[in-house]
Order: structure tokens, then C-alpha cells, then sequence
């Protein structure tokens, strides 16, 4: 700024008011001072104009990991949003049990962007509390935390969904596989789609057996670890909720590799609308992700310029793509 | 929100000497240092980045260009190079690209990364010459991920290597009528070009006729790859073998064949590159390629670079991993028909 100042002979002062477009500054002197910038390629530190303007110029993208698809589908489509709005994507990847704490103990976040996307972030209680120290915006995607402005699908309507399909082919006995994070943690989607596995089939008037509740550590193969536990019960099920299409497909891919049909003897169903889905000939609740995303970034742009907000519920649809079909009998 | 003046308040001491002591600046007695810290903690205070980064020269900041981020190589690459710099105490900037040529313009030419970035992480983008001399202006570290870009750091696998290895698998099982669907997609990478090469490379060292109907652009989507195979698998002379230049498109070509009532490998071989976390459930040969490990890579390397002392104490580094024939059950010698 000192080299504008001394070519264009004015203050250094004069130079920030004319770039930053502060009055006080003729409209001549401020076009030579541009001229003058442009000339030297200067261009404005966002650093230092930020720390003028009180603001950043930047949103934080906080998932659990990058290399799910949820995550890199929602990052993908809250790009273009915030590009648009000049916002530049911080990412930070907080996987978990530890790292979470770590990062809501130190929220390096805070004072390094104007507003916080929480991304299907699984939260123990005290962490919950101490968003409010974030002193930015909080948006939640995929899920809800308080009252904060957030997108999501009604969790328990993709849940009662799946399992109304399965009940209404026929089947009784009916599993749901998911997979854990840590303990202490609770994340309404699981917990939600969880009892939607519950109450539906109570509602049929069939008793949820625990046993066939299956719950796996998170990788690409805890589908197929959770499918043969399933198998391995004495009595195993006909059908099967999975919490996510990630999960049913390795699930299908498992029951296959075993001999054991899908769906003339299993049948399978997850939630999502992964691409695979359609490839691979999987049942699923689409929730419409890239949909979740696109809000989520208008929640947060919306938030950083000052208008107001509401949280936004995205529809859930059932696809019958055929991995799903009455029991044999 | 805490800040230094209410540690300096709290203390009774003057604001300069709170943020000479919390920057580990000479002139504050360890005595002093120790109070500061204590109550800088006590008071939940934060060092704002944005204002020790004006001291000292550094965002603490790295940006990461990434084509498309739904795709799972360049995804977990992202992962591994996060993983990383947050332990190195770094924050990643990503510019997602999404195919568009406007938005790959305004990050390398806009002046974007211009005094917002310490360190630039580029993935798989074939950089122009006007680009290049923008990187080089920035004068910062650049590391260019699964591209060869001559005098500039890489990482990255040998990508002609890779499908050779590929191909001469076919080869080896008997296959002479081998596709490829690979693809220049809508940037300009680097491994379609080299990867077309090697498939090229090995059927003229095979003696075998080279036939540019069988070379399909399947822009290394699985929706491509699906294209690309219904394309291939429904001529008359429909080829014995394809191989992918990515396992996206492999799945892809795999799905075309079930479509079709083609069985794999009897009527079919496929060979895909990567190694993708679903080509285990396909049962899918593929030359794997330590994807999270390029990630991490190229962010020692950023880190390295950084914490040199001083121009000319860290030079270009040119880093090649390894990849590996993993043969599954997708195939096959040909069948005799």
C-alpha cells in the first residue's frame, strides 16, 4: 500500500479510504489511486481489509471426512453458491472423537471465517454448548443442532419409509444395520432413523429384536461386516434397513459373495440417492444431498449479509430400484 | 468475544507487552510471559490469525485446487492433505473447480490466492504457461498433485507405468482386441494424455494393430464409463478386454456389460487404475494407487517448504509412488469362440 501511496503522492490513509471505498476520498483521486494499484497489481490483503470490515471473506466447512460421498456431494454443490458470493471454502475435517473435542475445545474456526457449516456432524452435549463461542454464524447441514438454521430431511419419515416398504412386502423380520462414531455422541439422524426402525415395526404389531439391530465402526466395509453378523443369527432376517446406501451396498455385496440372493432372498433397502444405487440396482430414500448443500450455502451467505433466514425441511422419496421384493416363502 | 486488551486490563500491564509475551517476543520476563498465558487462557482469549498473520508474513493458510471434489480420488486426496497441515497447524482453502474453465480462471488468474495463501496445492490440472508464471509471481510453495509439470514439485504415480501394466495384464491373459476408454475430460489433466500412451505403447510393443475405434472417452465419470461401454459392448467386434483409465469408469463399463448379458470375465475382461474403496464389491483387477498417501505427500512437502529457513534452503521436490497390479476376478483369458 506504502509503493500506491508514494507513486500515486498521496497518504497511505487516502490510499485505504479510496480502495476500500470509505467517503472522504474525491471520485478523481480515487480513480488514480485505482489506476495507480491496478498499474502495481496491487491487490487488496483480505487479511488486513478484513480485519477493517470485521469479516473474514470466508465460510468453514466442518465434516467428519472428506472422502464419504455425503460429504464431498455437499462440499461440491455449496461451492459454486459461495463462490458466487465472493466467500472463499475453509475446510476442516474433524474426525472422530477426539478430534472433535479438540477442535471445539480450541474452535479454530473462530475469527477465521464469518459463518461455520456444520456438515452431519455428530456432537456430545458440552460440545454442543460451546458453539456459541464460535462468535460466527452456525449453519447445521443434513441434521439439526438446537436452533440453529439448518437444512435436513425429516429422518424419521426416510426411516419409516424404508421400513413401511419392507413391512408392507411382507417381511416380519426385519434388520437395521448402522455404524457407530464414538460414544457420547448423538446425531438425530441415527437417532431418529434408529427409532423410526423401532416404531414402524411396533406399529405393524411385530416386536423389534435387538439382535438385528447391528451396529459397525465406520469404513467401507462395515456393511459387510454388519451383513455377516445378520447371516451368522440363528434365525436371520428377510430384510434389511440400512442407515446409508454405502452401507446397503457393500451389505448386497456381502449377501451375494455368500450365495445368498438379492432379493429373491434378502431384501435390502438404505437411504441416500448415492449414484451406485442405480447402477447396482439398490432400493433407497433419496434426500436429495446436493439439494441439502446448495441450502446450506444460501443459509450461511444469507447469514453474512445480514437477511433473514428460516430452516429448511427437504423432502424424502422412496426409489424402488429392485434390491427389494416379498419374502420367499 | 476476549480480546487483548482485556487481558492487558485484567493485568494491569500495557496491550504491547500482552502481545509481546503471547508472541514469544524478547523483552517480557518469563515471570510476566507465565501471567499472560495464564490469563489469556483464564479469559478464553484467541489469538486472532488474521492479526498475527499481518506480524508475521503468514496466513497459516493453504489453498488446495481441486477439478471436482465428488469424484473419490481427488476426495481423498483432499482427506489425506487435510490431515496433515491441520496437524501441522495449517488451514486448507479449497477452491473446488467443478469443471468450469471460468472458475479454474479467476483462482490462478484473478489474483485470488494473491496474499491469502502461504502455500498452493494443485490436483491433477495440466498447467497452462500464463498459469504457471501466476504461481511462480505468487512466490510460494506450489506442489501440483498427480501431474508431471517439469522444475515444479510433484506428486504423483508414474501414470504411462500404470497403464502399461494394465494393459500388458490383457495382453499376458491373451486378449488382442483390447478398448480403452480413458477420456481428455474437460480440463486439461495430465493422465488421460499419459495413460492413452502407455495402452497405446503396449499394444505396439505386443505387435498388436492398434485401432482408434476402440479408444472411447468415458470423461472418468461412471456415467461415462457406462456410455463409453454400452458403446463399445454392442459393436459386432465388440472387444474381448477394455481397460478403464479409472475405476469409476471401470464400474461404469461393468454396469454397460450387465445391461447387456455380457458375464465378467467370460465374455468380458475389465482392468480399471485406482483401486477405488467400491472395487473390492466388483470383484475388479485394477492397478492401485496410494491415493490418501499423494495427499499426504504433497503436504509434508508444503510443510517442508515452509518451515525452510529462507529462500534457497528448500528445493522442488519430484516424488513418484508406487502402484500395484491387483488381480481380482474381473479377468480373464479370453474365451474361444
Amino acid at each position: 500500500m506504502a509503493d500506491v501511496a508514494r507513486a500515486a503522492r498521496v497518504s497511505i490513509a487516502t490510499v485505504s479510504r479510496a480502495l476500500r471505498d470509505v467517503p472522504g476520498v474525491s471520485q478523481t483521486t480515487r480513480d488514480r489511486i485505482r489506476r495507480v494499484a491496478e498499474e502495481l497489481s496491487y491487490v487488496v490483503s483480505p487479511e488486513a481489509s478484513a480485519l477493517s470490515r470485521g469479516q473474514t471473506g470466508r465460510v468453514a466447512i466442518v465434516v467428519p471426512r472428506l472422502d464419504a460421498w455425503f460429504y464431498s456431494v455437499m462440499i461440491a454443490s455449496m461451492a459454486p453458491l459461495l463462490r458466487a458470493a465472493e466467500l472463499d471454502m475453509l475446510v476442516f475435517q474433524v474426525e472422530g472423537e477426539e478430534e472433535r473435542s479438540r477442535f471445539m475445545r480450541e474452535l479454530p474456526a473462530r475469527r477465521k471465517a464469518d459463518a461455520v457449516i456444520l456438515t452431519a456432524l455428530p456432537m456430545a452435549q458440552d460440545e454442543v454448548d460451546r458453539l456459541d463461542l464460535m462468535g460466527v454464524h452456525v449453519v447445521v447441514a443434513g441434521g439439526s443442532v438446537r436452533d440453529f438454521p439448518h437444512v435436513r430431511v425429516d429422518d424419521l419419515e426416510a426411516g419409516r419409509l424404508a421400513v413401511r416398504h419392507l413391512v408392507d412386502l411382507g417381511h416380519r423380520r426385519i434388520a437395521m444395520i448402522r455404524t457407530s462414531d464414538t460414544d457420547g455422541t448423538t446425531w438425530p439422524s441415527d437417532v431418529l432413523r434408529v427409532r423410526a426402525w423401532r416404531e414402524t415395526l411396533t406399529g405393524a404389531g411385530i416386536e423389534p429384536v435387538e439382535e438385528l439391530l447391528v451396529t459397525e465402526d465406520y469404513d467401507a466395509a462395515a456393511g459387510a461386516r454388519a451383513m455377516a453378523r445378520l447371516l451368522a443369527v440363528p434365525e436371520p432376517p428377510t430384510a434389511v434397513f440400512a442407515y446409508s446406501d454405502e452401507l446397503a451396498i457393500a451389505a448386497i455385496a456381502h449377501a451375494r459373495s455368500v450365495g445368498v440372493r438379492v432379493p429373491e432372498d434378502l431384501s435390502v433397502v438404505g437411504v441416500d440417492g448415492h449414484p451406485f444405487t442405480e447402477l447396482l440396482g439398490v432400493t433407497t430414500v433419496d434426500q436429495d444431498v446436493a439439494g441439502q448443500g446448495r441450502i446450506a450455502a444460501e443459509l450461511a451467505v444469507r447469514l453474512i449479509e445480514g437477511l433473514p433466514v428460516t430452516s429448511i425441511e427437504q423432502p424424502v422419496r422412496l426409489v424402488d430400484r429392485g434390491s427389494t421384493a416379498p419374502p420367499a416363502r | 468475544m476476549t480480546g487483548i486488551k482485556d487481558v492487558a486490563r485484567e493485568l494491569e500491564i500495557s496491550t504491547a507487552t500482552v502481545s509481546r509475551a503471547l508472541r514469544g517476543l524478547p523483552g517480557v520476563s518469563e515471570a510476566t510471559r507465565e501471567r499472560v498465558r495464564a490469563t489469556a487462557h483464564q479469559l478464553g482469549y484467541v489469538p486472532s490469525p488474521g492479526a498475527a498473520g499481518l506480524a508475521s508474513g503468514q496466513t497459516r493458510t493453504v489453498a488446495v485446487v481441486v477439478p471436482f471434489v465428488t469424484r473419490w480420488f481427488f476426495a481423498s486426496v483432499v482427506q489425506g492433505a487435510e490431515q496433515v497441515l491441520s496437524e501441522g497447524g495449517y488451514d486448507l482453502l479449497l477452491y473446488s473447480l467443478a469443471g468450469s474453465a471460468a472458475a479454474r480462471h479467476r483462482v490462478f488468474e484473478g489474483g485470488r490466492l494473491t496474499k491469502r495463501v502461504d502455500a498452493v496445492v494443485v490436483l491433477s490440472l495440466q498447467p497452462s504457461t500464463v498459469e504457471l508464471n501466476r504461481l511462480a509471481a505468487l512466490d510460494r510453495p506450489v506442489i501440483f498433485v498427480g501431474a508431471d509439470v517439469p522444475g515444479w514439485s510433484t506428486v504423483r504415480i508414474d501414470d504411462v507405468q500404470a497403464a502399461r501394466t494394465a494393459t500388458k495384464h490383457l495382453i499376458g491373459l491373451g486378449h488382442e482386441r483390447i478398448a480403452y476408454v480413458g477420456g481428455p475430460g474437460e480440463l486439461d489433466f495430465t493422465a488421460p494424455n499419459a495413460r492413452e500412451a502407455g495402452y497405446r505403447d503396449s499394444l505396439r510393443e505386443a505387435g498388436l494393430t492398434h485401432d482408434p475405434s476402440l479408444e472411447v472417452d468415458g470423461g472418468f465419470t461412471l456415467a461415462g464409463g457406462t456410455a463409453a461401454g454400452r458403446q463399445l459392448l454392442t459393436r459386432p467386434d465388440r472387444p474381448s478386454a477394455i481397460f478403464a483409465a479409472s475405476d469409476e469408469m471401470a464400474i461404469g463399463v461393468f454396469r454397460a456389460a450387465r445391461e447387456l448379458d455380457l458375464r465378467i470375465p467370460e465374455d468380458l475382461s475389465l482392468v480399471g487404475i485406482d483401486d477405488h474403496e467400491l472395487a473390492d464389491f466388483f470383484d475388479l483387477t485394477t492397478v492401485a494407487q496410494p491415493v490418501l498417501e499423494q495427499g499426504r505427500q504433497a503436504a509434508r512437502q508444503v510443510l517442508d517448504a515452509l518451515r525452510a529457513t529462507g529462500r534457497g534452503a528448500w528445493h522442488p521436490e519430484q516424488v513418484i509412488l508406487p502402484t500395484t497390479l491387483l488381480e481380482r476376478g474381473s479377468t480373464a483369458p479370453p474365451c474361444s469362440r
